[in-house]
């Protein structure tokens, strides 16, 4: 069959999105199966296996995992960076090389943690297990408990799938959410970044820079987690199938008001040697409509899904829709009038629990870092924050730099840093538990990498020797960064299955009361009864006991009535909980010595009032009966 | 149809049809109540990808190529919802919920299959699609 018959077809039932899948970018002769250079991924997974199988992670330094880890391990990474670079480098682009070694990178960012430790890491990951054992024990929701219990898309989902697969409860498979949800995440931005302006090279590195690059630990087994890979698709679909040719008008406007000065700055494109398939969009109106159905469900499940996502993606969205960037602009009206009417009913529970009105409109506060917390923290802390500074500045100074790369080249820019940096709006809306400055990194890290990738333009080696350096330099020194980033804490977020067992054991079997921790650093929250326990903290930031100059650990009487005094129900029991990673997280904060916690428990061993509930396993909880 | 055509059409029925094995398959372990590999394989399976898989094989402009990541996201969107949508009418039964899933996305899957097949005869836009790639391929 003509081409030109079969275009005809085309326009009727497919949108070309379908067509620029299927016709392929380069010319097609017969392929070799193996080349001598793919024994460099392989050798790669070989190193980092023998690195995973000599680590020995039971007493981490300060510096958590990385410098537990063996030279032969990093001999992995490095080799599967340079397979990527010479991958990268060929003339013809092989997809099923690239993506074998993104998947591998990505098994050995990922995949390590479940790997080397027998438990989830994180103490806030437990919490979403508790609600999902709520839903599995009580079969309803009961919205006056939490926040997650008002937006249980994400629970319900996870309560479902955890009796369909047959386990008792998420921890069967929790360590294994980072690994997977970053290759769910993979697969929707390999689809997203297909409707982007992007030539292929810059399409793969964008997406080697972001899952080398992507620091925060949005990925545990969390509604986040789930919210990224929802943005993501609802991206992908938006400008597959709605993007427009042309702009608003008064941006071109504005552009053509603009020209004497990009003349000073502007040179002429360069051509590249290639161009990647190019935005597909909805061919008739059925199709469109299917289209704009298929978006707003997905938004409508985000909605309910995630507090914060569906809101970055509506500025987002808005933000195209008012340069004109995708069709049916009303969509981003519709998306705001879905998520403010879901969220209207709720806005009384957040504002009470979260402060909402007192956050609005304090961008700088909003905008703080959790850093500014730090205090005497350790140095393995400060060096892993310094770490997540520096990945977070690389990336956005090379997102900056390749935007005006884009822009003097005359490439289609302003989409790509409006999503990029509309994010940022958060900050007028509120702080996110200190959390604002890390989902605007989030949510701006997959336009940031791509920019990013055109500002350190991949070339062939046809082209340029040296100039296949830069990727796999670029993103060799990203993933440098991101080990300390985001294993650096590992002393105190790896929890060990004694840890999580007894403290299970404990919200399984304890009579309602309020539990005072020692740190706020254990598998809090972790079984379906989490409800009946209110929580306290004994030592650190808001720490009942923790003193003007050093933790009260051994004034028995003075401790007694402390905790008489803040129980918030005194009908009820108090329970002092003790765990060994809130000692790691005490040391690596500063608020605690490494004998605090042996010394808490001698002294309530020997008060009156207290009996030992529980000890196993490091695990120890002390009871004060109600009076 | 050219020979390469036929193949690629032939994939997508071959997808189909496995994705309603699966469907079959998770279905029947959990009705057994079987607690090994297979049971979690296939309800990773399902859950990944065959819900989304009924409705991309539905949507004529999607099935001309596997489109993973959007059944992926129908899948996670679909089954969200549906969940959800139990839990809040008070209705919270996740494998009886599982069972009309199955049988559900099933049909679609089936309905799907013999929609493209009649298509290829009736609208051959699928086909179309499949002979582009055969002959921007030729033509270089």
């Amino acid at each position: 069959m003509k081409a030109s018959t079969v275009d005809a077809l085309a326009a009727e039932s497919t949108p070309p999105a379908a067509l620029a899948e299927l016709a392929p970018t380069t010319p097609s002769r017969a392929r070799r199966v193996f080349y001598p250079w793919d024994t460099l991924l392989l050798a790669g997974i070989a190193f980092w296996a023998l690195g995973v199988n000599q680590v020995n992670v039971t007493h981490l330094t300060q510096y958590g995992l990385p410098a537990a880890l063996p030279i032969v391990f990093y001999a992995g990474i490095a080799v599967v960076i340079a397979s990527f670079g010479w991958a990268l480098a060929q003339a013809r682009l092989s997809p099923i090389r690239l993506g074998a070694n993104l998947g591998v990178l990505i098994l050995m960012l990922y995949g390590t943690a479940p790997l080397v430790y027998a438990a989830p890491r994180y103490s806030w990951l437990y919490k979403y297990i508790g609600v999902v054992q709520y839903i599995n024990l009580h079969g309803h929701l009961n919205t006056k408990i939490d926040v997650y219990q008002n937006w249980p898309g994400f629970f319900a989902f996870t309560a479902w799938f955890d009796k369909i697969v047959g386990v008792q409860s998420p921890l069967a498979y929790a360590k294994w959410a980072q690994l997977a949800f970053e290759l769910l995440t993979a697969v929707m931005l390999h689809y997203l970044f297909r409707a982007l302006p992007l030539t292929e090279r810059e399409r793969w590195l964008a997406l080697f820079l972001y899952f080398g690059s992507i620091w925060i630990a949005q990925d545990y087994l969390s509604a986040q987690a789930l919210g990224v890979v929802l943005s993501a698709g609802i991206f992908g679909l938006t400008l597959n199938f709605l993007r427009r040719d042309v702009q608003a008008k008064y941006v071109v406007w504005l552009r053509n008001r603009l020209q004497p000065i990009g003349r000073f700055v502007r040179r002429a494109a360069n051509p590249t040697d290639e161009f990647g398939d190019l935005a597909p969009r909805a061919a008739s109106r059925s199709q469109e409509a299917a289209v704009l159905v298929a978006i707003a469900v997905v938004y409508g499940v985000l909605v309910f899904e995630h507090e914060l996502s569906p809101y970055v993606v509506l500025i987002q969205l808005a933000a195209l829709a008012i340069i004109g960037e995708v069709r049916r602009r009303w969509i981003a009206i519709l998306f705001a009038a879905v998520a403010i009417g879901y969220f209207a009913p709720h806005f009384a529970f957040v504002n009470k629990n979260f402060g909402l009105l007192k956050s609005i409109g304090n961008f700088f506060g909003n905008a703080a870092p959790p850093s500014t917390t730090l205090g005497n923290a350790s140095a393995g802390i400060r060096f892993a924050a310094e770490a997540s500074h520096l990945l977070s500045v690389l990336m956005w100074g090379l997102s900056a730099l390749g935007a005006i790369r884009r822009w003097r080249s005359g490439r289609p820019t302003l989409a790509l840093v409006i999503l990029a940096y509309s994010p940022v709006f958060v900050f007028f809306a509120g702080a996110y538990g200190q959390e604002a400055l890390l989902r605007v990194f989030l949510f701006s890290l997959p336009w940031t990498a791509c920019l990013a990738a055109s500002a350190i333009k991949p070339v062939p080696f046809s082209r340029s020797k040296l100039g296949v350096l830069r990727a796999p330099v670029v993103l060799a020194l990203a993933v440098a960064l991101f080990f300390p980033a985001f294993f650096g804490n590992d002393s105190s977020n790896v929890m060990t299955p004694g840890e999580v067992q007894g403290v299970l054991t404990f919200y399984q079997t304890a009579l309602p009361g309020t539990i005072y921790a020692a740190a706020d650093n254990f598998p809090e929250d972790i079984s379906g009864r989490y409800n009946l326990f209110g929580e306290a903290l004994l030592y650190g930031g808001g720490g009942v006991l923790t003193g003007n100059k050093k933790p009260v650990t051994s004034d028995a009487s003075q401790i007694t009535r402390t905790i008489r005094k803040t129980n918030p129900d005194p009908g009820e029991p108090a329970y002092v909980l003790i765990t060994p990673a809130m000692l790691q997280l005490g040391i690596a904060d500063g608020f605690l010595d490494a004998n605090d916690l042996a010394a808490l428990t001698k002294t309530l061993n020997n008060a009156p009032g207290w009996f030992r509930l529980y000890h196993a396993d490091g695990v120890t909880v002390f009871e004060l009966p109600p009076s | 149809m050219t020979e390469r055509s036929r193949t690629t059409v032939a994939g997508f029925d071959l997808i189909d049809v496995a994705c309603v094995v699966v469907a079959v398959a998770v279905g029947v372990a959990v009705a057994s109540h079987q607690h090994n590999a297979f049971r979690t394989v296939a309800a990773v399976a399902f859950s990944m990808f065959v819900p989304g898989r009924a409705i991309v094989s539905n949507w004529p402009s999607m099935a001309v190529r596997p489109q993973v990541a959007l059944s992926i996201l129908f899948s996670l969107a679909v089954l969200t919802l549906l969940a959800t949508l139990t839990l809040w009418v008070g209705y919270w039964r996740p494998l009886g919920l599982l069972e009309v899933e199955c049988v559900g996305f099933g049909v679609a899957l089936l309905v799907g299959l013999v929609r493209r097949r009649r298509g290829r005869q009736e609208v051959p836009g699928a086909v179309a699609h499949a002979e582009l790639a055969d002959s921007s391929e030729s033509d270089a």
